[in-house]
């Protein structure tokens, strides 16, 4: 049922270029970008579209685990140690409105181009709403829960283990679902700027150097199709396995 | 907040002292750590730099610019996606048509557009403000139809019988029962204009002054301390932005509604 409408838009595209209705030097057409897409997949060895997409889904991985594992360790640092929340808070406050794509330079100057400067400026992006909702994880755990675990002779480990950090794990699967997003748009965003030959945002920029529309929407459809597969297969199969089973989430 | 001087000074203590402590140690390590300066700032210099960009001229310049743009690009999207959305709610074909479409198009990072405005708009602001209007369009226009179509049937039912119109109804029961939603939708869409200016203007602005400009020229001259000027004044505005527009109005009206989520103090 929702393939209609898609179908539809892509035949009156279609027929718009065909026609002249619009420029198909610049609007390109379904076929073109088709035709982009599969001129993409030849070649010898790994074909380029593949390429593509592995490495800028590598980096992601890369600074995504990054990202999560600073942003875990500081979440439980700030909701455990007060100074370091003292510390940490306010700095987290004024950072997380600056966009990622705003880092670009900074560590363009620090590291230079390639790989190492889009991975570390995702993880940058990663690491902020985890370490936020983790904290807040922690800080939102139920006292009475705690007393009453320790009331029956829990002792400290166990209600870090058993009480404080399954009562913060939705805190953090939502954080970690914000991280990803976040990582993802930076990455591609990164990828515009400081990618030197590889990364589907460096599909697309370069193709929009040399005028190549077709593979500059093919680029784009291409991020809407990873980015799909992202949210609706990665997101929910881990949702699946972690809170839903938990019973944490109402739905 | 209150105005007793001990509400104060607590502010004081949990807002500014830790960046007063941090400054104080990324300073002292720049004295004694021996490495790179020119690299890795410490506060004085950015403090200088920030005084002397001021001096020019150009902080002013670059703040004005970017809030024109965000402020133009950020109404249109709220504008046009509010009627967007109320008519993709209310006019079920369109909706069973074009939510599809609206659904795959908001998967799209706004900044992967640019390249696409680049080459038909060009450079300069017409493209950006294109950019933040698209980076909050979506979102609006996608929560305005999905907050109107869950408003309860029974609310709608309830006026009809008391012999409300349709404009009525519309105005004085679906609208404010989809108002907090809208409210949360317009800050995220705000967040996702913000992002999108500064991604616009890095990539896409000329000659204009803007915050992103600054981050993005300084890079050519190495010149960190007016990157990181240019970050601060980021964070600061975005921070602004998100106060005045949102916490402020929040507690202004909303607040009596209290299924608005976030931090309505």
């Amino acid at each position: 049922m929702p393939a209609i409408p898609i179908v539809l838009f892509l035949g009156a595209w279609q027929v718009a270029s065909d026609i002249g209705a619009v420029n198909p030097a610049l609007f390109s057409s379904p076929r073109g970008v088709a035709q982009a897409l599969l001129q993409l997949m030849g070649g010898e060895g790994i074909p380029p579209l593949v390429m593509h997409i592995g490495v800028t889904l590598r980096r992601l991985g890369l600074a995504i685990v990054l990202g999560v594992s600073l942003g875990g360790v500081a979440a439980c640092a700030m909701a455990f140690v007060w100074p370091v929340r003292w510390l940490l808070e306010p700095l987290i406050t004024f950072c997380l409105p600056i966009p990622g794509i705003a880092l670009t330079p900074l560590f363009l100057v620090w590291v230079g181009y390639g790989d190492l400067c889009v991975v570390l400026v995702g993880a940058v992006a990663a690491f902020f709403p985890l370490a936020q909702n983790g904290m807040q994880g922690f800080l939102n755990v139920d006292e009475q829960l705690v007393r009453a675990a320790s009331i029956m002779g829990v002792d400290r480990r166990g209600q870090l283990l058993h009480v404080r950090l399954p009562c913060a794990a939705p805190y953090f699967f939502l954080g970690f679902k914000l991280a990803l997003v976040r990582c993802w748009r930076t990455v591609v965003a990164v990828e515009l700027i400081a990618a030197s030959s590889w990364g589907l945002g460096y599909l697309i920029w370069d193709a929009a150097e040399y005028l190549q529309m077709g593979v500059v929407y093919g680029g784009v459809l291409l991020l809407i199709l990873v980015f799909l597969f992202i949210e609706k297969i990665v997101i929910r199969s881990l949702e699946r396995v972690s809170v839903d089973k938990w019973g944490m989430v109402q739905r | 907040m209150g105005d007793g001087a001990a509400v104060s000074w607590s502010v004081w203590m949990r807002r500014v002292l830790p960046f007063v402590f941090v400054a104080a140690v990324w300073e002292a390590s720049a004295l004694f750590g021996g490495y790179d300066v020119r690299l890795f700032p410490p506060p004085s210099d950015i403090f200088f730099r920030l005084g002397e960009m001021v001096l020019q001229g150009a902080v002013a310049e670059a703040v004005l610019g970017s809030l024109g743009r965000l402020l133009l690009g950020y109404g249109l999207a709220t504008f046009f996606g509010l009627l967007a959305g109320v008519v993709l709610a209310q006019v079920r074909v369109l909706g069973l048509m074009l939510s599809p479409c609206v659904s795959m198009l908001m998967a799209v990072p706004t900044i992967a557009w640019v390249p696409v405005f680049l080459v038909f708009l060009g450079l300069g602001d017409t493209t950006v403000v294109v950019i933040v209007f698209l980076g909050g369009f979506f979102e609006v226009a996608y929560s305005t139809q999905h907050a109107i179509a869950t408003v309860p049937k029974h609310y709608d039912y309830a006026a009809r019988i008391m012999g409300a119109g349709m404009l009525r109804r519309f105005f004085f029961v679906l609208l404010p029962a989809a108002l907090p939603v809208l409210f949360q939708a317009m800050r995220l869409a705000l967040g996702y204009c913000w992002r999108a200016l500064v991604g616009g203007e890095m990539l896409a602005a000329m000659v204009e002054g803007g915050v992103g400009r600054i981050v993005y020229d300084s890079m050519f001259f190495n010149d960190v301390a007016a990157m990181l000027v240019g970050l601060g004044l980021l964070g600061m505005l975005g921070l602004l932005l998100d106060h005045l527009l949102f916490q402020r109005v929040c507690f202004l009206y909303v607040k009596d509604w209290c299924n608005v989520e976030g931090d309505c103090k």
